[in-house]
């Protein structure tokens, strides 16, 4: 790693990553025959657009980013390749044929080169997608359709000559994979279809967080999904499209395929009965939008339109879409907006409210700290993870009471901890409950006879009480676990 | 295709995210991978463990 662990390279690096993806998209719609305008108008909706800020401000989030660059490089290369061939006298300069083209069709050896260095091109990008996420194994489809649809002069033979090249990146990944990965060995078929079954619902309020990202989460709870606004953002994209009418059913379909299907793997790999909080994870909603700008883009929506207006009205939806993305992407500033931001986004889930209690304290904000743990206490009360934490909270805000009561509790479910006893002794002895505080030493000895500084206190307790015998013997057993102790030694010379 | 384009492009999407630059770890994931695993991240020679071991408890 170049920039060792100082986050700033690393951002870095995402945001150039996310830059040559708004470039490639420019560059694919300009292929794809759209106006300099409206090429550069729907890039930078995709640059700015609230749903790709997590991909982009949260350093994991380039998984997705990353998949989309080699992912709009395989299929650029590919653009290309097509160009090449559709252009030339003869179609058949696939990898596999360009020998043969060589030869009959007398072309140049260095025309043959480039175009078949072109497509190796694009396999190896594919490759890259494939090695960086696995969702890219779905997009060897996208770029079969792509080739299916945008191949002027259809050959199915050729077609499949120029795919076979992608099927067997595909087929080295997967061994490769076999060789590595072994959890999903024990997958099968029944379980894909049940899991996709199971998890069709969500696709609903997916859409929902795609369109108008608001809300977003990495670990939303179920309980968070909101199927309201999922259904109106279907409602009005059906309508939209139904309204409009497709004009480039090519670009329609290729859009729809990232919109939906991105999701394919997750659907099938996962379920929402063993593996909740892992449906709405923002960063996986990058190719989808892409796909849904693809779509809108393929609507006759841009046609007949007032182009004085729309300049106008492109520009102040610009501008305030940046100032949305640019305020929201503060969120992933540092810890404590980061959790606060998951615990609002998702209220339901314990982990998010627990984490965001951590930060809290770390941040020695104690009293939001409380707050957030309350709240993770109220969606899953029986966490034991939780009473620690919420024992230092009071704690921290001198409320020792109520902090004991935390303690206590922790106490019941947790195994036995002598430190646990100790610590507990000293907040009963800060509150002048001798009686619990003696209980609570003693314990923490059963558990650990060579316990430091329990004998001690129990001795200071004694001593309060009187009792100077029992002092000097619990006195002299604490610097038999811990020689030298000074204040032990001190205490005796005092008796004496 | 106009470079003058392309470089209003680049220019707007790095006014938007350009603040993201001075932001640190989320301690989400990023920080478990990449300063938890900064010793395996030093050298090149760590990448075939990379595909040897958990990621993320996930594998």
């Amino acid at each position: 790693m170049i920039s060792g662990i100082n986050p700033l390279v690393l951002h870095l690096t995402n945001i150039l990553i996310h830059i040559a993806n708004v470039v490639l998209v420019y560059i694919i719609l300009i292929h794809f025959g759209f106006k300099r305008k409206i090429s550069m108008a729907a890039s930078i909706l995709f640059g700015i657009y609230p749903t790709v800020v997590p991909s982009v401000s949260w350093i994991p989030g380039r998984n997705d980013s990353l998949l989309c660059l080699f992912l709009l490089l395989s299929w650029f290369a590919l653009i290309k390749f097509m160009e090449n061939i559709q252009s030339g006298a003869n179609f058949s300069i696939s990898l596999g044929k360009a020998g043969i083209s060589f030869l009959k069709n007398k072309q140049s050896f260095a025309t043959v080169l480039v175009k078949s260095l072109i497509l190796l091109l694009s396999l190896f990008f594919y490759g890259l997608a494939l090695f960086t996420k696995e969702t890219a194994i779905i997009y060897i489809l996208f770029l079969g359709i792509y080739l299916i649809l945008y191949s002027q002069k259809k050959s199915y033979i050729e077609i499949a000559a120029i795919f076979w090249g992608y099927i067997s990146v595909f087929i080295l990944y997967g061994f490769v994979y076999m060789q590595v990965m072994t959890a999903m060995r024990g997958a099968n078929w029944a379980t894909f279809v049940a899991n996709f079954f199971d998890n069709l619902l969500y696709i609903i309020p997916i859409a929902g967080e795609v369109v108008i990202p608001y809300k977003l989460s990495f670990l939303k709870h179920l309980g968070d999904a909101d199927f309201i606004r999922g259904m109106a953002v279907w409602v009005v994209m059906i309508i939209f499209f139904i309204k409009m009418g497709v004009r480039d059913k090519g670009l329609f379909i290729l859009g729809f395929f990232m919109a939906i299907f991105s999701f394919l793997p997750v659907f099938l790999f996962l379920s929402q009965k063993t593996d909740n909080d892992v449906y709405f994870v923002a960063n996986r909603y990058y190719i989808p939008f892409l796909g849904v700008i693809f779509m809108i883009l393929s609507t006759k929506f841009w046609e007949g339109m007032n182009k004085r207006f729309m300049a106008i009205a492109v520009k102040v939806v610009i501008i305030i879409i940046a100032f949305i993305s640019l305020t929201g992407s503060f969120v992933y500033k540092d810890p404590v907006s980061f959790w606060t931001n998951e615990a609002y986004a998702s209220a339901n889930s314990f982990r998010t409210n627990f984490e965001a209690g951590v930060m809290y304290y770390d941040a020695g904000r104690y009293e939001e700290s409380l707050n957030y743990f309350k709240a993770a206490a109220a969606v899953s009360p029986n966490q034991m993870v939780l009473f620690h934490p919420i024992a230092l909270s009071y704690l921290q805000n001198r409320d020792i009471h109520t902090a004991i009561k935390y303690f206590e509790q922790e106490i019941l479910v947790s195994p036995p901890d002598s430190n646990l006893h100790f610590q507990i002794g000293l907040l009963y002895y800060k509150i002048h409950d001798f009686d619990r505080a003696k209980f609570h030493f003693q314990e923490s000895l059963l558990i650990n006879p060579l316990a430091k500084l329990s004998n001690y206190n129990l001795g200071v307790i004694a001593l309060g009480e009187g009792k100077n015998e029992e002092a000097r013997v619990y006195f002299t057993k604490e610097l038999e676990v811990n020689q030298g102790y000074q204040s032990a030694m001190e205490a005796l010379r005092k008796m004496e | 295709m106009r470079w003058r384009d392309v470089l209003l492009i680049v220019l707007i999407v790095f006014t938007v995210f350009g603040a993201s630059l001075f932001f640190g770890y989320t301690n989400l994931d990023d920080k478990r991978l990449i300063v938890g695993g900064a010793n395996n991240l030093k050298s090149a020679a760590n990448i075939p463990s990379f595909f040897k071991s958990s990621y993320l408890d996930f594998y």
